[in-house]
Formats: structure tokens, C-alpha cells, sequence
């Protein structure tokens, strides 16, 4: 019960990108095609289940004066071996992501996640709270990317499914950076709506 | 772990640092060889798909290459033969002048009676902005520069013509940045000169491109005439000939 409540907690609850505005660089940035995010979010998944796990396994190990300095070790050798997987085995998608693989060391959400759930809790508990922080990350970037590619490219996955005889003309902002800020100002303000009426009704 | 002994933090610190470290080792040993392979493999479908030939020569010593323009460098230079022939080059340059910063691009040039033309183009590695940069990856884009000649200009709003390429919409900085990078591919490919196809009457049309830079300060035209007309391959890269 409490694992199926740890998963929910990141996907829904305390939505990293979402509810927790963790992480923003990277979800403004990364999220102009939907197979950037997906790529994206599976890489900051990764890194924060084996940090979360390793650093889980580590908690009665570190000294809490050097801990922080400990984690960003530990994040950092996750994410180099990573960007290495990709570059090797899916270069395509490394070219594209660029400069923001390296960046996800400092993440916050990864880090928020060692400090705040995986240095207190089990090995499992930990696994399964950066299963579900990185999977509602990757849905949080999946869906603003979506809404970018699909207004601003007219395509999704480099598909376009418009028909030609719409003549739709995509709106190229959607792709540049006030694309992603307008995107995520106005998905958090659905989503505080949804939830301030779901809020209220529990007051 | 309660201690604030500097030693023992100290020794913790360094033993997960070092655990790392050889983790990392390990996994980039595996990972290296084939990175390497990616990049080659990439490089050569590149080169078959934008030159016709059978074969081609190693990289030629780009080195001495002085282009007229900065901004823009050449990465690697080769020669494609066919039945022994030199029909033309393969040139790879970088243009750092693109939206997203560095973009790479091979050029296939054929070699006819001494004039270069662009075969075709190959981008070998951009960071633009999806849906509009990036769009230069795209065949309607790419197909235009073949047959344009050294000094090729951007078309802004559609109807180009001669030797000019319409820009992708929304991104001319990254089409002009393209453009760059294959007008000092034809730039660089005309100071090769590969001696059975030398012909002295060509010579004005292969320094072209750098006779209407008025910064050029690189003396032109002054290409040793070479005798051994007949030798199959002999090639100089790039040396616009010393002037003392």
C-alpha cells in the first residue's frame, strides 16, 4: 500500500515539474518535441532511481557533514555513465539533448529526492519514489511537449497530423522559449484550478 | 553516520569519489569502441551519399587551408575517384555561426572539366531548434544546393534563383550558417588541385570565390603549374603559393 502510495506521490501529488516546480531548466528547454522530453525524462528517471537507490544504501554510511557533496558524487557518476549509454547506443538522441544530459547533476529534482526521501528511507521505498518522481517528470515534459510540437511544428514525433487541406499554419513561437514559458504558465494555472476545487472541497 | 572528524570525512569522501571513478572507467571502456564506431560509420554512409564515386582517399592535411571567411573552419577534406579518376571532393566543414551554435556540414563536390558544383549536402550535426532549424535536415532544403556553384547567397521569402537558396522560414540564421559552411567547402576544395585534371585555362574559375572577398588578403591565381600532367593523384591542399 504505502509502495503504490510512493509512486502515485511522484507522478500526482508532488508532481516534481508541476507541483513542485522542480527541475525548470530542463523542462523549458527540452520539451520542444515530444521525443526530446520522452528522452529526457527516461534519462532523469534513470539517474534518480540508481542515485535514489545507491544513495538509500549509503544513508547510515555518509557522514551527514560531507552528504551533500556525497550525493552530487554519486548523481554525477550516474548521469556521465548515461550520457556515455546514449551517445554510444543512441546518438540521435544524445545530439539533440546536448548540453542538458551533464546538466541533469544539478537537477534539483534528483538532489530534492536524496535529501528528502532517499536519505531517510528504505532501499525500496527510495526505488520506488524515484520510479515515480521520474515518471511524473517524464509525463509533466511528454505533455508540454506535445502541446509545443503540435502548435508550434503541426507534427507529433516529426509526423505531422494535420491534413494538408487545413492548411495549418504552425506558430513558431510555440518552439522558441516564450513557447515554453506560455505552455507551462497556463498548464499550472489548469492545473491549480483542478486542484484548488478538489482543495476546497476537503477544507 | 555521526562524526565530524575531518579525517574520516575525508576518507569517505574519497573512497565513494574513488569508487566513481573506476565505475566510470569501466563503463566508458565498454562504451568507447563503440562511439567510435557511430561516428565512423556515420561518416562514411555521409560520404557515399553525397558524392557518386567508388572510392576515397584518406583525409587530406587541411591544415594550410586559409578560408576568407572566420567563423567557419574546414574538418576534414578528401577525394572521391571513380575508375580511378578524381571526380570530386568530400569536404566537412563546421560553421559556428548557427542558431544553436556548431553546425557540421559534409559537402559532396563533383569536379567536371575543372568547374566545382555541389553534388550534394550532407548535415552531419546541428543543435537547432526543432520545427524550425532543424527543418535544414530536411531533403527540400538540403537538395537545393545541388549544382550551385562557390559563392552561394540566401533567399529570404521564397523565389530563389541562380545560384541562390531559399531560406528556411523562421530560420535564416541557421540556413545562412549552412550556406557558409558549403560556400568554404567549395572554397576549400578549389585550392586543391589534383594534377591530372589541372588545367591552366580553368584556373580563374577555381579562385573565384575568393577574388570577390574584398578582405581576402590571400594572393590568388598563383598555383605552381604543375608539369606531371599525367601522374594519377598527386594533390596539394589548399596552399594559395607563398608570395614573398
Amino acid at each position: 500500500m504505502k509502495s503504490i502510495k510512493t509512486i502515485l506521490n511522484g507522478l500526482l501529488y508532488e508532481n516534481p515539474t508541476f507541483i513542485l516546480l522542480l527541475g525548470m531548466c530542463p523542462t523549458l528547454a527540452t520539451t520542444t518535441g515530444v521525443s526530446n522530453a520522452v528522452g529526457m525524462g527516461l534519462s532523469a528517471a534513470a539517474v534518480l532511481i540508481c542515485s535514489n537507490i545507491v544513495i538509500s544504501l549509503l544513508r547510515k554510511l555518509i557522514p551527514s557533514k560531507i552528504r551533500i557533496a556525497a550525493y552530487i558524487v554519486i548523481i554525477a557518476g550516474f548521469v556521465t555513465v548515461v550520457q556515455m549509454a546514449l551517445e554510444a547506443y543512441l546518438p540521435s538522441l544524445y545530439e539533440s539533448l546536448g548540453l542538458y544530459i551533464p546538466l541533469i547533476v544539478v537537477n534539483c529534482i534528483i538532489l530534492g529526492r536524496a535529501e528528502a526521501f532517499a536519505s531517510k528511507n528504505s532501499v525500496w521505498l527510495s526505488a520506488l519514489d524515484g520510479l515515480g518522481m521520474g515518471l511524473g517528470f517524464t509525463c509533466a515534459l511528454v505533455l508540454i511537449a506535445l502541446v509545443r510540437e503540435v502548435l508550434g511544428a503541426g507534427e507529433i514525433l516529426g509526423m505531422s497530423i494535420f491534413p494538408e487541406a487545413w492548411n495549418f499554419q504552425p506558430a513558431s513561437i510555440m518552439l522558441l522559449a516564450p513557447g515554453a514559458f506560455l505552455t507551462l504558465g497556463v498548464l499550472l494555472g489548469i492545473i491549480n484550478a483542478v486542484r484548488g476545487r478538489g482543495g476546497k472541497k476537503n477544507a | 553516520m555521526k562524526t565530524s572528524n575531518p579525517v574520516v570525512l575525508a576518507l569517505v569522501l574519497f573512497l565513494i569519489t574513488a569508487i566513481v571513478t573506476f565505475a566510470l572507467a569501466f563503463v566508458n571502456s565498454l562504451t568507447e569502441p563503440v562511439i567510435a564506431m557511430n561516428t565512423e560509420q556515420k561518416i562514411t554512409e555521409a560520404q557515399q551519399a553525397v558524392l557518386d564515386a567508388d572510392e576515397f582517399s584518406d583525409d587530406l592535411d587541411t591544415a594550410n587551408i586559409q578560408l576568407s571567411e572566420t567563423g567557419v573552419s574546414v574538418d576534414a577534406l578528401k577525394l572521391g575517384f571513380t575508375d580511378g579518376e578524381c571526380v570530386g571532393y568530400v569536404v566537412t566543414t563546421t560553421c559556428s555561426e548557427g542558431y544553436g551554435g556548431d553546425i557540421q556540414v559534409m559537402v559532396g563536390i563533383n569536379n567536371e572539366g575543372g568547374e566545382n558544383t555541389v553534388n550534394k549536402i550532407e548535415i552531419l550535426s546541428l543543435s537547432e531548434t526543432p520545427g524550425l532549424g532543424a527543418n535544414a535536415q530536411k531533403d527540400t532544403f538540403k537538395d537545393q544546393y545541388g549544382g550551385k556553384e562557390a559563392g552561394i547567397t540566401v533567399k529570404k521569402g521564397g523565389g530563389a534563383t541562380g545560384n541562390e537558396i531559399d531560406a528556411i522560414s523562421g530560420a535564416t540564421i541557421t540556413s545562412k550558417a549552412v550556406t557558409k559552411a558549403v560556400n568554404a567547402a567549395l572554397e576549400a576544395a578549389s585550392g586543391v588541385v589534383v594534377s591530372s585534371d589541372f588545367d591552366e585555362s580553368e584556373e580563374p574559375e577555381s579562385v573565384e570565390p575568393e577574388s570577390v572577398e574584398p578582405e581576402s588578403v590571400e594572393p590568388e591565381g598563383a598555383e605552381p603549374e604543375n608539369a606531371d600532367a599525367g601522374d594519377a593523384v598527386p594533390v596539394e591542399v589548399g596552399e594559395k603559393a607563398e608570395v614573398e
